[in-house]
């Protein structure tokens, strides 16, 4: 009790004086004084040079402070052409506002109150076209590392009430800003709660990017997949707000993230939304077929020609024994020897200056490739096999899945070198039990597969039109479940009449 | 938790049952042939492919001899660089002296190998089995040919379906004999299908010449489009019937149950015609002139048969399933030499041609 009393004690009467103390050691902290030119009354600025910016303060706070009459720190609300301008008299404030970069003004008169005068620097990155979702049709906007910046590109895009914008603060050092995106009265409020008490219920020092919020919130922390989708386009996020998902900002990334948020959507890109029903349809099924082509194709390779050389069609069986008759490996290290040159080819390319990238990557699989065909290391039809499905890995369009997918192929590799296809069997069957009991904020991942929402299919591996598309996803459980009235989209006045 | 140490070490120690085939470091048995050498003793033949980088293929023919199959196989083991496994097995070649002793024994190991498909093909010779697969017929292989010879003879042209799944169940079902292509070498670059070795049990017991497999495949199985007859409707004017697609169907009589009404339906077209013009009087014509020769060969076909007393059309079974309660065993025998047969051929000719 004693300490306790003491503690506070200390705490209260050295407050000011230590977050001065602590702010003084930084370069960019100053603390300016001044005497006003009618009233003869010294003032004080006080702010941190690097976040305030410079112009605000020459231009409009200080010719202002000191030719017009300033009597009391109230005056300085009608002296400034600013609109933030706060005066308190709460200590406590003073440390947080500085850092946000709001210029603090005292009286000497009256050191109790303070006036705090916003005047921070914004360093945004102009507007780019999205890289990583990059489309060759359609908004070339894609969001910057402001959160400012980023809410405003939504916002214009849906511009209603409706559209409803919490923030917190998270994080003990980076003290980010984090936002919570939905629809009011279409947005499911238990997904939304859950999204509310997990953010807020974050513990970690410094949260950088929107990544470390996918890994902090999600349901399961050992899971290769991604439970939480990113996005770099605007456009995306205000249609995934219009279903009724939620979407969570972080300031600084330029990724905001979806949810709930299930298998299929990562192999759904914007742009299917963009052409006609029948293309992205034809697609999205293209990208699933190269996922599965992109996990099993080698690890089939091995089970086949180590265990089954019965299921060879009797036309392939000379292809495949003339192709690896001087090779020396058996055909798992064979297949691990080419698998791992891809994955350094892309890690190394990776890493690399993008022109530089670009060379490496071609440069790379053919000589390499061709090299080692030669060599008699590999066979050229495993050669083919690999350069295939490292193509077919590329199609997914969400970086953090492709990656997930190029990962998957390696227990699938070792399975299928232990047991053959029976191994195969049984990879596949644990990642369907992973998957099925995978959820994204407790809604199910693999939906609408199982649990089977027939409804729902409408738009995952394939899209329908639009048309059919009025009732908005069965499994987001929204308040209001028509986009649209069905019938009247149906009519088309000229012909109809 | 505490499952995820126990599930690795089981799958650690499980590898161990299974056995590593790698298939450049076996020898795949892609053709055998067998022949009588001497009573209870036999040749056995097993052809290897090798495959080399150039993409060139190397028949390599392994022969042994031995009492039992077996035997034969564990002999040419000793002779192999890699281990000879049975898998890749296309076709299987008895000797015309083993058809006659019986070939169960042989083609019964294949039913109870699980690595051989049930679709790969038994055939007989005329003459030595050994000699057709010593033969050298072209870049695909020797075993790769003769699979297809019969395959596409089989889909196209006139032998009926069969292979080591349909052997086996006319083989084993009661009011059935099962036959096969008979194989013929004509020199050390040729071979062809020469007839059908008709059996009665396991035992060939009469070969079909060729000219007449077009009528046994109207009885036995169905030509599926593809199958052509030459018609000679006299005056020297003849004419292909082509694209011929045929059905059939056994019924016994409803009056006399020792009659079987044969039911053959043919449709084709005609693609050659050496007389002036077509007319339709002369497309009937050739109709009547066909379905009259289809008429009297099949009658011939299957009063020889009766005579042999084989039956590989299945009118035992035909019986067995269309009388209740028949004593399959004690009439059969009987039976079949008082059968009589009524065939009804109906052939249309579907279209003459392209000009008029």
């Amino acid at each position: 009790m004693k300490k306790w009393i003491k503690k506070n004690q200390t705490q209260n009467g050295r407050k000011q004086s230590e977050w001065e103390k602590a702010l003084e050691k930084s370069k960019d902290f100053k603390k300016s004084f001044h005497i006003n030119k009618k009233t003869n009354i010294p003032f004080s600025l006080t702010f941190v040079t690097s976040l305030v910016d410079e112009q605000i303060i020459q231009q409009s706070v200080l010719p202002n402070l000191l030719a017009d009459e300033l009597q009391t720190i109230s005056d300085i609300k009608k002296i400034l052409p600013l609109a933030d301008v706060e005066i308190s008299n709460d200590p406590s404030q003073i440390e947080q506002k500085l850092l946000n970069g709001y210029v603090m003004l005292t009286l000497k008169s009256n050191e109790d109150q303070f006036g705090f005068i916003a005047a921070q620097k914004e360093i945004v990155r102009g507007l780019t076209t999205p890289e990583i979702e990059f489309s060759v049709i359609g908004p070339k906007e894609a969001f910057v590392e402001s959160i400012g910046q980023n809410i405003n590109l939504v916002r214009k895009r849906l511009p209603v009430k409706e559209l409803i914008i919490e923030e917190y603060t998270l994080g003990s050092l980076s003290k980010t800003r984090i936002a919570i995106l939905y629809m009011d009265g279409i947005t499911d409020e238990e997904n939304v709660n859950t999204v509310r008490e997990r953010i807020t219920s974050i513990e970690f020092d410094a949260i950088t990017d929107s990544s470390f919020v996918v890994q902090l919130i999600c349901d399961n922390s050992n899971s290769p997949f991604p439970q939480l989708l990113d996005t770099e386009r605007p456009d995306r996020v205000s249609s995934v707000l219009a279903e009724g998902k939620v979407v969570i900002m972080v300031d600084g990334s330029p990724h905001a993230l979806i949810t709930p948020t299930t298998l299929v959507e990562f192999f759904g890109s914007f742009e299917d939304y963009l052409l006609n029903w029948i293309l992205s349809s034809f697609f999205r099924l293209i990208r699933v077929f190269a996922v599965i082509f992109s996990i099993q194709i080698t690890p089939l390779y091995v089970a086949v020609l180590t265990y089954h050389y019965e299921l060879i069609p009797r036309d392939l069986i000379g292809t495949l024994i003339a192709s690896r008759r001087v090779v020396p490996l058996p055909p798992i290290l064979e297949a691990l020897f080419l698998e791992l040159t891809i994955e350094l080819l892309r890690e190394a390319g990776a890493r690399l200056p993008t022109k530089v990238g670009q060379t490496i990557g071609i440069v790379g699989g053919i000589v390499i490739g061709t090299a080692s065909v030669e060599a008699g290391l590999t066979s050229n039809i495993l050669l083919i096999f690999i350069a295939l499905s490292a193509l077919a890995s590329f199609t997914t369009p969400v970086y953090k899945m492709a990656n997930t997918i190029r990962l998957l192929r390696f227990p699938f590799l070792l399975f299928a070198q232990l047991w053959g296809l029976l191994g195969i069997v049984f990879c596949t069957c644990f990642l369907l039990t992973h998957l099925l009991r995978l959820t994204s904020l407790g809604r199910p991942y693999f939906q609408p597969i199982y649990p089977p929402r027939i409804k729902d299919l409408k738009d995952s591996i394939i899209r329908l039109p639009f048309s059919n598309q009025s009732l908005r996803p069965y499994y987001l459980h929204t308040k209001n479940r028509t986009r649209f009235n069905k019938e009247k989209a149906h009519m088309k006045k000229d012909i109809d009449e | 938790m505490k499952k995820i140490p126990f599930m690795v070490l089981f799958l650690l120690i499980m590898t161990g049952c299974v056995q590593e085939k790698i298939i450049d470091e076996i020898d795949i048995e892609t053709a055998a042939a067998f022949d009588q050498l001497k009573k209870d003793e036999f040749i056995g033949t097993i052809l290897v492919q090798d495959y080399l980088p150039d993409k060139t293929i190397i028949n390599k023919v392994f022969t042994t001899e031995g009492s039992l199959r077996r035997d034969l196989l564990l002999n040419i083991q000793k002779q192999t660089s890699g281990d000879l496994v049975t898998g890749g097995l296309l076709i299987t070649i008895f000797g015309d002296k083993l058809a006659d002793k019986g070939i169960v024994d042989f083609v019964d190991t294949y039913q109870r190998d699980a690595s051989i498909g049930s679709r790969n093909f038994l055939a007989t010779s005329h003459g030595s089995a050994l000699e057709i697969l010593k033969g050298d017929y072209g870049p695909q292989g020797v075993s790769n040919y003769l699979y297809t010879l019969i395959e596409h003879n089989i889909n196209q042209k006139d032998v009926p379906v069969t292979n080591l799944h349909i052997f086996l169940r006319d083989f084993y079902i009661k009011g059935k004999d099962p036959y096969l292509p008979e194989l013929r070498r004509l020199n050390k670059t040729q071979v062809e299908i020469s007839g059908l070795s008709l059996f009665r049990g396991d035992r060939e017991a009469y070969v079909l010449p060729k000219e007449k497999m077009f009528f046994f495949k109207l009885l036995a199985d169905r030509h599926s489009g593809e199958g052509s007859f030459d018609v000679n409707i006299g005056k020297g004017r003849k004419s292909a019937v082509r694209s011929i697609r045929s059905k059939h169907k056994y019924r016994l009589s409803k009056e006399d149950r020792s009659q079987v009404n044969i039911q053959i339906k043919i449709r084709g077209e005609i693609r050659e015609y050496t007389g002036i013009k077509l007319t339709q009087a002369i497309v009937d014509q050739i109709a009547k002139k066909l379905e009259k020769e289809i008429e009297v060969e099949c009658m011939k076909l299957v009063k020889h048969f009766q005579k042999l007393d084989i039956d590989p059309i299945g009118f035992g079974y035909l019986h067995r399933k269309s009388i209740r309660g028949y004593d399959f065993e004690k009439n059969w025998k009987k039976d079949y030499q008082n059968l009589t047969f009524k065939i009804n051929a109906d052939v249309k000719i579907l279209e003459t041609g392209v000009i008029e």
